[in-house]
This record gives C-alpha cells, sequence and structure tokens, in this order.
C-alpha cells in the first residue's frame, strides 16, 4: 500500500537548505558536518535555533543516538530529536517526517538533518538470515551492472548512452561547491575509466562518502510570525512514501519506483510533463535511464535517445540531477536525501546559479533504499510570479 | 550457500521453498513467511531445485584487488521457476540453457555452463 496523500495535512514549506560539502572521509567528527548543515539552513531560513520544534536526524552509520551530541551544540532548548535510518532514503524519510510533524500542526518549525560518515555496515537483509548463492559478489553496482545489460539487450541502448548520464552530472557537478566530484569528465573519459561491473566504470559509480545537509520547514502561519519572504518559501505539494512490492523479483526498485510516481502525480494532480527539475536515485548511471522511464517522463526505451537530444540537461523539457546527482554529488547516505530537496529549492526559487532550469516551478526528489523502500517529494514555488 | 547434490542426481540442487497456500516456489528456503501471501511456519515446504534453466543476462565483475580477480555473476531462471544469481561461465551467452556444475573451491559452491556438450 503506497501511502501519497497528505491532504489531510496543512501547508508545509520549505525555507532554508545548508551543506556541509559531500567529500571522502576525514578526520572531523560527524557533529562538525552536520553543525555546518544546520547552520547554513537556519541561516537561508532567516530563523533562530530557538524557533525550531523538532529535529529529525538521518543517519546510517554513526550508530546509536546520534542527534542529541549534534544538537546540543545549537544550544540548549530541549526540542525533541528523532533519529531516522532508512538506507540511501534515510533523509528522504528524516524530511517526510519533519514536513509531517509541522503539516500535523505538531510544530510550527521543524528540521531535518542527515549527517554520515563512511563505514562499512552489515544490512538488514544481511541480517536477516537468508543468504543466495553470492552475496558478498553481488554488491550494488554488479545488482545495477546486471540491470544495465538487460536494458542494452532490450532497447539496444549502448554503453555511450549509460557513459552520457555520467557525462551530464560531472558537468552539473563541477558548478557545485558542495559536490564530491568537482570535475566534468568527457564520454570517452569515462568510458575508459577503471572497469567495475558489466559496461559500468568507476566514473558512473556514485562515490559514498561524508557530509550532512539540513532543511528547515515550516508552516504558512511560521512564514508570517517570523516575516519570511514568501518567494524563498518552497510548498510541499506532494509526498509518496512505499516498500517492496513484488516477491522473488531482484530488481524491485523499479517497480516500487512506478507505483509511487502514479501515486504521486495521482495526489497532487500534477504529471511528469509539468516537473521541471528532478533529482533522481542514481548511484549508478543506468538508474537515471530505468527511472526515467519508470517515471513516466520517457516512453520505455526511450531515456537513451532523449539524453542524447538534451531533453534532461538544463534547459530541456525536464533537467535532471542538475545538483551533480549522486554520481557528481556523492552519496554520503543519511543527507543525501535532504540535500535534493535543499537542491530543488535552490531550483525553484531560482538561485541555482550556472545550472538554473528557466522557469523551474515543479521540483521532484526521488530516492529509493535497501529494503526495498521508496521516497518522493514534490516541491512548488506557490508564491513566485 | 552451499548447495546440496544427491547421490543420483546429475544436476546439483539448492534447497528452496514453497508456498502451500499460494503456490509461490522461491530461493532460498525460509519460514519465516510467504513473500507473497504471508503463510508461515509448515505452510512453507522444502523444495529441492534442480540447478538448470535458462541465463537471462550477466556481467564481468572486477572485485577490489584483495578480493580475488574477474568472476562473471549471472541470473539465471531455473526452469522450477526462481531467478538467482550465481557464477557462470563467461563463454554463456543470454538466452542459452545452462546447467550447474560443483566447484566447491568457488563462490556459492556451483558455476553454470552452456547445456551442451562439454
Amino acid at each position: 500500500m503506497i501511502a501519497s496523500s497528505i491532504a489531510a495535512l496543512r501547508p508545509v514549506y520549505v525555507i532554508g537548505g545548508g551543506w556541509h560539502p559531500y567529500r571522502r572521509a576525514s578526520d572531523a567528527t560527524y557533529v562538525e558536518l552536520g553543525l555546518t548543515a544546520i547552520r547554513g539552513a537556519l541561516a537561508d531560513a532567516g530563523v533562530e535555533w530557538t524557533s525550531v520544534q523538532s529535529a529529525y536526524v538521518a543517519h546510517t552509520r554513526l550508530g546509536m543516538a546520534a542527534g542529541r551530541p549534534l544538537i546540543r551544540h545549537l544550544g540548549v532548548t530541549g526540542v525533541p530529536v528523532v533519529q531516522v535510518e532508512n538506507a540511501s532514503a534515510s533523509g528522504s524519510a528524516a524530511f517526510r517526517q519533519a514536513m509531517i510533524d509541522v503539516g500535523s500542526g505538531m510544530s510550527d518549525v521543524s528540521v531535518a538533518v542527515g549527517v554520515d560518515k563512511p563505514e562499512r555496515l552489515r544490512t538488514g537483509p544481511e541480517r536477516a538470515g537468508l543468504f543466495g548463492l553470492i552475496d558478498d559478489l553481488v554488491r550494488p553496482v554488479s545488482h545495477f551492472a546486471l540491470i544495465a545489460e538487460r536494458y542494452m539487450n532490450d532497447t539496444g541502448a549502448t554503453p555511450v548512452d549509460l557513459a552520457r548520464v555520467a557525462e551530464k552530472n560531472l558537468l552539473h557537478a563541477s558548478h557545485n561547491p558542495n559536490a564530491h566530484r568537482r570535475i566534468a569528465l568527457s564520454v570517452d573519459e569515462i568510458l575508459n575509466a577503471r572497469h567495475v561491473s558489466g559496461v559500468l566504470t568507476v566514473p558512473q559509480c556514485t562515490p559514498v562518502c561524508e557530509g550532512a545537509a539540513a532543511v528547515v520547514v515550516c508552516s504558512a502561519e511560521a512564514i508570517e510570525r517570523f516575516g519570511i519572504d514568501k518567494r524563498r518559501a518552497i510548498r510541499v505539494l506532494g509526498a509518496v512514501a512505499g516498500s517492496e512490492l513484488e516477491s522473488n523479483d531482484l530488481n524491485p526498485d523499479l517497480t516500487l519506483s512506478k507505483a509511487c510516481a502514479d501515486a504521486l502525480y495521482e495526489s497532487t494532480g500534477v504529471g511528469p510533463g509539468d516537473v521541471d527539475v528532478l533529482e533522481l536515485h542514481e548511484a549508478f548511471s543506468i538508474e537515471e535511464l530505468v527511472y526515467l522511464e519508470a517515471m513516466g517522463f520517457v516512453e520505455p526505451g526511450k531515456a537513451a535517445p532523449a539524453m542524447a537530444a538534451g531533453e534532461f540537461n538544463v534547459g530541456g523539457a525536464c533537467a535532471v540531477s542538475t545538483s551533480g546527482g549522486l554520481i557528481g554529488m556523492g552519496h554520503p547516505i543519511g543527507p543525501t536525501g535532504i540535500g535534493q530537496i535543499a537542491h530543488i529549492a535552490q531550483q525553484l526559487r531560482g538561485t541555482a546559479g550556472v545550472v538554473q532550469q528557466p522557469d523551474a516551478r515543479i521540483g521532484v526528489a526521488h530516492m529509493v533504499g535497501v529494503g526495498v523502500v521508496c521516497f518522493m517529494h514534490m516541491l512548488t514555488s506557490e508564491f513566485n510570479p | 550457500m552451499t548447495p546440496q547434490t544427491s547421490a543420483d542426481a546429475a544436476v546439483p540442487e539448492i534447497v528452496g521453498g514453497r508456498c502451500a497456500h499460494c503456490g509461490l516456489v522461491y530461493f532460498p528456503f525460509q519460514s519465516y513467511g510467504c513473500d507473497r501471501c504471508g503463510t508461515a511456519g509448515a505452510g512453507l515446504i522444502e523444495l529441492a531445485l534442480m540447478c538448470e534453466g535458462v541465463l537471462e543476462c550477466s556481467v564481468a565483475y572486477d572485485p577490489p584487488a584483495d578480493e580475488g580477480g574477474r568472476v562473471q555473476i549471472g541470473e539465471v531462471r531455473l526452469d522450477a521457476g526462481p531467478l538467482i544469481r550465481a557464477l557462470v561461465d563467461p563463454a554463456v551467452r543470454a538466452g542459452e540453457r545452462v546447467r550447474a556444475a560443483e566447484a566447491r573451491d568457488q563462490p556459492g559452491g556451483i558455476v553454470f555452463f552452456g547445456d551442451g556438450p562439454r
């Protein structure tokens, strides 16, 4: 059962976003990373920490109770804090909880922050005691390399088509001061980089890294009370969450993404043709092509030619992964989904700089996570002309 | 998981399961509950799955340097129904019939080869 209705909630707005740049693991503590992102989001929103009434802290690898040691350094207010873990979609889930908190009227102002440091952990599925024949070898990269192989066999797409995804997203990332990879590469450079699995080379795989991202959400009443410029307030128009739908399916991400996208469009009355900017869970280049099709942005089997024609570039029909995506921006995991929201808010405010999509009014964020889970959010600049 | 091979079986078998309620055939065996209908416990029955079927696709994977050399990972649709992942002979192409042979020194304990003479 996909959860898609937010009709019972009052309007919720994103009023600020901030990051600690995503990067290779360093000696910095997660507290330093998280505080940088929260302080950035508060400054962007123009509100004080003392106004925040709840905090949701997304992470996957920081152990028990990581939230309080982080937020205590913002000043003691007694604010309720909840840790949120949902694999790659942890940040998206934390944002959803903050949105529900404000939308339900429990809070007027809430913060969702994601922060993580790289560390290899065993996942829930690994601890469930069920083992395939070669689980240790079928890491995410080979899972998606197999999907790429099927996709190329089914559609006639080529390794060049997949490399174009990384070329586009690395170009976007080269303009993003918060991105892990800030060097644009050509298709040839991408194809000739070190092989990992199937047709996937290193630049077509997300770097799992450290970093932090935060957003501040609030109610319409709070916008009035704090005198916030409404043109900077980005409304949450839709929110969808679901988990794996089919049994015996080695590739449930696509089925679930399609179901969640359909639910998002039905609940908002806004279809993919109306979406100006899209942030996808493209940890591997193939993912962007298959999710674009699953979410209805292009007919099945047509994502590669549409990509080659520039439909998903800045200035195209829908600008995709303008933050740099997971391939360029990086994937610190806990922060990733929140960073997507903060970047879409920049786009809808018209402050995304070189990667600004002209006249962007509607943005969608999509994340999947091991489990499998899927979260989508649709945002709109309702107060902009 | 080590595949089980009966003395008179020409093809290795792995232990999957069948749901007595909805008929779902799955791998690996578990009795937590059926993925499709939720039936649990005695309603889930162990079922030996012959390791033969059709290779749907495969990729070459280069693990990190300290974890061994290149392997070919395939998705095999067993004749019994489940789609499993296992090591496959790089010479086999998608769409070809495959059958497993024991390979105790390899991850998973079996490797799938083309179903023709070899």
